[in-house]
């Protein structure tokens, strides 16, 4: 017979993240078995990822057919050429207060109305980044009062480089557009290149082919540099020419492994000459010269390794190989002079799958072993290991993934969201994970991202504000993850694990309804999900509130009825995502408890 | 014819014939003393070939405890006594030895750098290898060993060690260029040394000869003072048989003188003379005369 109704509540659902690890009948709702296109906001909500929406699609040549786009940040601070959409006609200002005069001056960001900038005899305009009706690639470059009078010029950060691999061509984006820079060509596929900002300038490191320098105008080879020293002492020329592809800008020098396909030497470069390599001849071209190489063939903890990735972090030169990592400390002044490097530690069994698949995160250097994402952290100085694992929470699956993907697997840093994405492109999902305050169980909270139309990522800081691009795929160009607007709309997902309202799993539980507490703009969009032990074969709408939308997020409390019954009850929502963001502030459900199994 | 006549003619004979017998009584002297001379001469020059051969160098001697020493008649000299062995053979040693120091400090004095250098780095290479060992050990353990900085060609540690080698190096070749002057300058001065000994030494094995010749020296004075004698002797007896010849020979040519007046006066006896007006002869014929009766 059945029992009394009895409500339970989520608060703040799936706040601690994703959790593969725990049991699903560990009754521990923070944890979610699903947290698909998700983030946690900044009160510890599991709220809908911004979108990854179109920025700059023009290119400049006839083909634009490029896949992958990777990006490298040249200039970090510039605010230069370029456009974003100034709106006007909001409702505090009208659109004929509009001057339609730029605002190119003066922007600063106000706590209510966003980003302001001074117009036409002090009049005040809202600028706007992106909107959903006035996507950037629609703007043609022209200042056009008539037709697009809330479009017009304003400050975006520039140049960036955009380097698409597959098909070998070199973008950097002018304006609204990627223009390709020939010069810098590299030939090799997507893992085998690296692009290393360093003094104003990229430096293009591709396997087996020189380094191709890029300062913003001209783009040529490293060696027609007029003071390039290859690698020589008096007996040789170790190499012609540095074309190694695992490098790193650190400490004042490239430092590249990979040349003529050694992995087990890293090249330096002088300090700030990047042209300058090791001079080893009785009689130096520069005798200021401290560039140097350093083997670590006989430093691998378990005998031999091959350099996959070269880092610095908290004034380390860390040395990645497959299975090992070599920790160097006194990289910072003369690597070769008696306070110069030193193996301060070298860690066996962890290694690095992939060059790409690391991102130092600023107090704490991420990369992914084959068992998962690792944190070298402030362990290096502490020296206590194991290192930490910040995917501890969905070890399972992410381990699968990068086995599956060893090649392809990256990580990037989005310091504008405090998230770390490990991305797998070939099945186009990410797992990402939430800085900062680790999850209950010490690894950092994790969502995953579908969907995923981009290959790389970056961020750029501006005097505005600061810039996520993704580097698009499918002809997409430049993303931007900003806004809840993307072409295709995407899903904000969230499971729960086993809810155990008696107490007792082998419980017949009738779920009644359940109700959603969330803040949106939107709730006409939520689909309620439940189910039994691992199918979630339930779905149904949430009833939107009268006002189904409104033009400033609010939080809305909408219910749905609930069917079925069965023992470890679980629920779940899906949030279509099409311009609006949503958080989930608690679910509520109300069950009423059957028979006991026996 | 007058008795005059007769006388005259008688003492014109007889004056003749004391002309004749006188001219031939002296040519007969003169010959005589001719002879004598000639046998003078003869008998001088064999005198005087006997003086020669009597004065001329008979050679002398002298015989010590070193040898014995002869000076022959020719003048030549037999020391008889030759240079002391021993000294000799010291000399030749001394000789050899300042030969051998002298070669030395002729040679290429890179050369005994060169070894001096290898020795002293043979001395320290087994430290500086221990103590690169012990660096790269070090090192090693320090993760520094495969790096190689411009500025070092490996590491500084690496540079410091190749430094340490260099001055090592550096000091070693240093010391050893001294080291190689030092010795070359002692052998050159142990040449000089040895061959200021060898030459002592030959000079000392000539003593033996000095001393020798200095008795010969002595032995020439006595040998003088005995040829000063037997000329001595000789020239007495030459003078005394010169004296003996000259005695002979006025002897003789007095004899002949005497004979001679003798001779003269009987001649001049026997053809007398006569007067200016040729009355009164004297003499044999005079007393002829006068006994004839020629006279008047």
């Amino acid at each position: 017979m059945p029992k009394q109704l009895m409500q339970m509540s989520i608060p703040a659902p799936g706040s601690q993240g994703l959790n593969s690890e725990m049991s699903p009948f560990q009754s521990s709702s923070e944890f979610a078995i699903r947290a698909d296109n998700a983030v946690v906001d900044r009160v510890g909500r599991l709220a809908s990822r911004e979108a990854f929406a179109d920025f700059i699609g023009n290119v400049d040549f006839s083909e634009p057919s490029y896949d992958v786009v990777r990006l490298c940040r040249l200039e970090t601070e510039s605010v230069s050429r370029s456009a974003i959409r100034v709106e006007w006609g909001e409702a505090v200002w009208g659109f004929s207060e509009w001057s339609g005069r730029s605002i190119d001056e003066e922007i600063a960001e106000d706590v209510t109305f966003g980003l302001m900038g001074l117009g036409y005899q002090g009049v005040m305009g809202r600028v706007e980044w992106d909107e959903a009706q006035w996507s950037v690639d629609e703007w043609n470059g022209t200042l056009n009062t008539a037709q697009r009078p809330n479009v017009m010029q304003a400050p975006l950060p520039a140049p960036m480089l955009v380097t698409e691999y597959d098909r070998y061509i070199a973008f950097k984006i002018e304006g609204d557009q990627l223009v390709t820079i020939p010069g810098i060509l590299p030939k090799n596929g997507i893992t085998n290149s690296q692009l290393v900002p360093f003094k104003d300038s990229i430096y293009v490191f591709s396997k087996g082919e020189e380094v191709m320098v890029y300062d913003g105008n001209t783009a040529e080879p490293l060696s027609a540099k007029p003071n390039y020293l290859p690698p020589q002492d008096d007996n040789e020329v170790f190499a012609q020419k540095i074309n190694g592809d695992v490098a790193c800008a650190a400490y004042g020098r490239l430092w590249v492994s990979g040349v003529n396909d050694d992995y087990q030497t890293i090249y330096y470069s002088d300090l700030l000459v990047p042209e300058q390599w090791y001079d080893g001849k009785a009689v130096m071209t520069d005798e200021q010269n401290t560039g140097g190489i350093i083997d670590v063939a006989e430093y691998w903890p378990n005998g031999g390794d091959k350099i996959q990735g070269i880092a610095a972090h908290n004034g380390f030169l860390i040395v990645f190989g497959r299975y090992s990592i070599l920790i160097y400390s006194g990289a910072q002044g003369d690597p070769a002079g008696e306070q110069g490097l030193k193996l301060e530690d070298a860690i066996s069994d962890v290694g690095l799958v992939n060059q790409d698949a690391m991102c130092n995160i600023g107090s704490d250097h991420l990369f992914v072993d084959s068992l998962g994402v690792r944190s070298l952290g402030r362990v290096i100085q502490e020296k206590s290991t194991p290192l930490a694992e910040p995917s501890m929470n969905v070890a399972t699956v992410i381990r699968e993934l990068i086995d599956q993907q060893r090649d392809a697997v990256r990580m990037f840093h989005m310091p504008s969201r405090n998230l770390a994405v490990c991305l797998f492109p070939e099945t186009r999902e990410s797992y990402v994970f939430q800085l900062g305050q680790p999850s209950a169980t010490g690894g950092l909270r994790a969502t995953r991202w579908t969907d995923c139309d981009f290959y790389d990522g970056v961020t750029v800081r501006t005097s505005l504000k600061d810039l996520a691009l993704l580097g698009g795929r499918d002809n997409r160009g430049v993303l931007r993850y900003h806004g809840y607007s993307q072409p295709r709309p995407y899903k904000f997902s969230y499971e729960s694990s086993v809810l155990n309202a008696s107490g007792n799993l082998m419980q017949t539980i009738i779920p009644k309804s359940m109700s959603f507490s969330f803040h949106s703009k939107q709730s006409d969009n939520i689909t309620a999900k439940w189910g039994f032990g691992s199918d979630m074969q339930y779905g149904r709408n949430v009833r939107p509130r009268k006002d189904t939308t409104s033009s400033m997020d609010r939080f809305y409390t909408s219910t749905v009825n609930l069917n079925g019954t069965g023992e470890m009850l679980r629920v779940g929502f899906d949030v279509d995502v099409n311009g609006n963001s949503t958080s989930m502030q608690q679910i509520s459900i109300n069950t009423m408890t059957g028979r006991t199994i026996v | 014819m007058s008795t005059q006549d007769w006388g005259n003619t008688l003492g014109n004979l007889f004056g003749a014939v004391s002309q004749i017998g006188s001219v031939y009584n002296a040519l007969n002297y003169a010959d005589e003393t001719a002879t004598l001379g000639e046998t003078m001469q003869t008998d001088l020059n064999t005198a005087a070939q006997q003086a020669a051969d009597d004065s001329a160098f008979q050679g002398y001697g002298v015989t010590s405890s070193l040898g014995t020493s002869n000076v022959a008649a020719d003048g030549s000299m037999d020391l008889g006594v030759g240079q002391n062995q021993y000294h000799q053979n010291m000399a030749t040693t001394y000789g050899d030895a300042s030969m051998n120091m002298m070669g030395q400090a002729m040679q290429d004095p890179y050369a005994a750098q060169q070894q001096l250098y290898n020795q002293m780095m043979a001395v320290q290479n087994p430290l500086l290898n221990q103590q690169q060992a012990q660096q790269q050990a070090r090192e090693y353990a320090m993760g520094r060993g495969g790096i190689r900085g411009s500025a070092y060609g490996g590491t500084a540690e690496d540079a410091a060690m190749a430094r340490a080698r260099a001055q090592a190096s550096n000091e070693a070749a240093f010391a050893s260029r001294q080291q190689a002057m030092a010795e070359q300058m002692q052998a050159g001065k142990l040449a000089q040394a040895f061959g200021q000994m060898g030459l002592d030494a030959e000079k000392i094995s000539y003593l033996p000869m000095n001393t020798q010749a200095a008795l010969l020296e002595l032995a020439g004075a006595d040998a003088d003072r005995a040829q000063t004698g037997t000329l001595t002797g000789l020239g007495y007896q030459t003078q005394r048989e010169l004296a003996g010849s000259e005695a002979n020979l006025r002897a003789q040519n007095i004899a002949n003188q005497t004979r001679a007046s003798l001779y003269d006066s009987i001649l001049d006896n026997m053809g007398g003379s006569q007067n200016a007006d040729g009355g009164g002869m004297s003499g044999i014929a005079g007393l002829i005369s006068t006994i004839l009766g020629l006279g008047e």
